[in-house]
């Protein structure tokens, strides 16, 4: 079977800076795939250019086969690609559900049907259940996580882009965000998720690709990338 | 006396509000200040002149084709002052100039064909009502009404759709919209025509109370941004309440100290704003990281 996801030789430059350089690995339907690596290394690059928020360079991006590389991000989401971005980034003078209708913005304009299925997926998640007409910016880090998540959900996405959920989380709310990471995994949703701790990425993963200095290093079931020292270097520059 | 000066004072504060809410649509979009933003107020009363006088339309469609082309106007100042200097360096502040350039060569283009002399403009109501000790044109009432329903249109659209909620969207974070799929480039398009209607509106309304001319614009440039800078820029809220404030005070201080104070106010709070409270009354404080 063909995978869901696939870049083929993916660069991206800021101006002078290669970003990112010939990057390709697949993501298979139904798995979580983590996309580790230190500081720097080209993750969230990638994962932006899989969801159409940086432009590519060079190489190709296909997804259920189809060549999506010059596709704007609207068109993608379309598709079925959603993305919770690193640091959050929930929109923080609107309330929760406000949050969530937005995460349905290319599916409908229906006001009153996405308020009832922003309703409905907020009783999905226990950590911010009660809290709709609260503006998101007052929230506690570990529900603006809960609620990236949520609204990246809203798109009804066949692949999930998840940047760095851990970040700046307490180990009690990362276990947390994990636990739902996993119940969405159980749920069919195929994940790619990039992670600073591979520790917390590993737990939940089935393979895994290592970024360093914006190349792919290694890449396979994670079983292997964790034994594997090259996974050691990438972190410690050894 | 007093009742006069307070209606007249709301009435023209309503007049700033709109241009005020002009400028925050831009600002919030794009992080700019569009000071080209009163001769887009000064080109709907001019054409729609125009269309009258020159094509004999009737004065409802010259005024819905001058609106329209105003609308336009926004989006050509959009790619020919805004967009480039953006695209060249974000962090640039090459807007100043590039949008009071336009502005110019906008009120140039209305000496050119309209000359320097004043238009009459018809009025939606002729004659006076008698409001307690006060005689207060029809007009001036039909105004400050229509201004009314104009702001809560603009609350209305901004708090209660899904596009008003995506041009907040645009306005909190950009890239965080386009990763909803929201396209950003669409939302300060359309802020651009809100401006633009926004500001035409407000030069439709104040048109047959004062005379219509090329350089009409440039003092609603001023108190529209005095309007939206005491408010608190990005703030509907602000620009509104800083309307009326501006408005209500240069009406009590020209009838009561001295007439030639009148245009003054303006500047006046804009300058103490700006020392005492810089993010205005209902602005927040925004850190930038450099």
């Amino acid at each position: 079977m063909a995978p869901l996801l696939q870049l083929e030789n993916v660069s991206v430059k800021y101006g002078a800076i290669e970003a990112l350089r010939e990057v390709s690995f697949s993501v298979e339907e139904g798995s979580i795939t983590c996309l580790i690596g230190a500081n720097g290394a080209g993750k969230s690059t990638t994962v932006n250019a899989i969801a159409g928020l940086v432009p590519t360079a060079s190489g190709r991006i296909l997804f259920q086969g189809e060549d999506i590389t010059k596709l704007p991000a609207s068109r993608r989401i379309a598709m079925g690609i959603s993305i919770a971005l690193e640091g959050r980034k929930i929109f923080g003078d609107q309330t929760v559900i406000d949050n969530l209708m937005l995460g349905a913005y290319t599916r409908s304009k229906n006001l009153s049907k996405l308020r009832r299925e922003a309703e409905e997926m907020l009783a999905r998640f226990p950590l911010i259940a009660d809290r709709g007409q609260q503006l998101a910016g007052t929230l506690s880090g570990g529900q603006q996580q809960a609620l990236a998540i949520a609204r990246a959900l809203m798109s009804r996405p066949k692949l999930l882009l998840l940047d760095e959920p851990s970040l700046g989380l307490a180990p009690i709310l990362i276990q947390e965000i994990y636990q739902i990471i996993q119940d969405l995994a159980d749920q069919g949703t195929t994940i790619l998720l990039v992670e600073q701790f591979a520790a917390y990425a590993f737990m939940v993963s089935q393979n895994a690709c290592v970024l360093e200095h914006g190349q792919l290093t290694l890449a396979g079931p994670v079983a292997e990338v964790r034994d594997d020292p090259r996974l050691a270097r990438a972190y410690l520059g050894k | 006396m007093l009742l006069l000066f307070l209606i007249l004072g709301i009435t023209w504060g309503g007049i700033y509000a709109l241009v005020g809410l002009g400028f925050n649509t831009t600002f919030w979009t794009l992080r700019i200040l569009n000071f080209a933003q009163g001769e887009y107020l000064m080109a709907a009363v001019l054409l729609s002149i125009g269309f009258n006088r020159w094509v004999n339309l009737p004065w409802p469609i010259a005024i819905v084709l001058a609106l329209a082309v105003t609308a336009a106007l926004g989006l050509v100042l959009e790619r020919v002052a805004i967009r480039p200097v953006l695209q060249h360096d974000p962090r640039s502040h090459s807007w100043v100039v590039t949008t009071l350039g336009a502005g110019i060569v906008l009120q140039n283009l209305a000496v050119l064909l309209f000359g320097t002399s004043e238009y009459p403009f018809p009025k939606l109501m002729e004659g006076v009502v008698q409001l307690l000790d006060a005689r207060v044109e029809k007009q001036l009432l039909a105004v400050f009404a229509i201004t009314v329903v104009l702001v809560v249109l603009f609350d209305i659209f901004v708090n209660r759709t899904l596009m008003g909620k995506a041009i907040k969207a645009v306005a909190f974070d950009r890239m965080a919209a386009e990763a909803q799929g929201i396209n950003s480039r669409g939302i300060v398009m359309l802020s651009m025509i809100l401006m633009a209607l926004l500001a035409g509106i407000a030069g439709l309304l104040i048109a047959p109370m004062v005379s219509a001319h090329p350089y009409m614009g440039t003092l609603m440039t001023v108190k529209g941004f005095s309007a939206a800078v005491l408010g608190g820029l990005g703030s509907p809220v602000g620009a509104i309440v800083g309307g009326l404030v501006v408005g209500i005070a240069e009406q009590l201080v020209g009838g009561y100290i001295n007439p030639g104070l009148k245009d003054a106010i303006g500047l006046i709070f804009l300058f103490v704003i700006l020392i005492a409270r810089p993010q205005g009354l209902f602005g927040k404080k925004v850190a930038e990281r450099v």
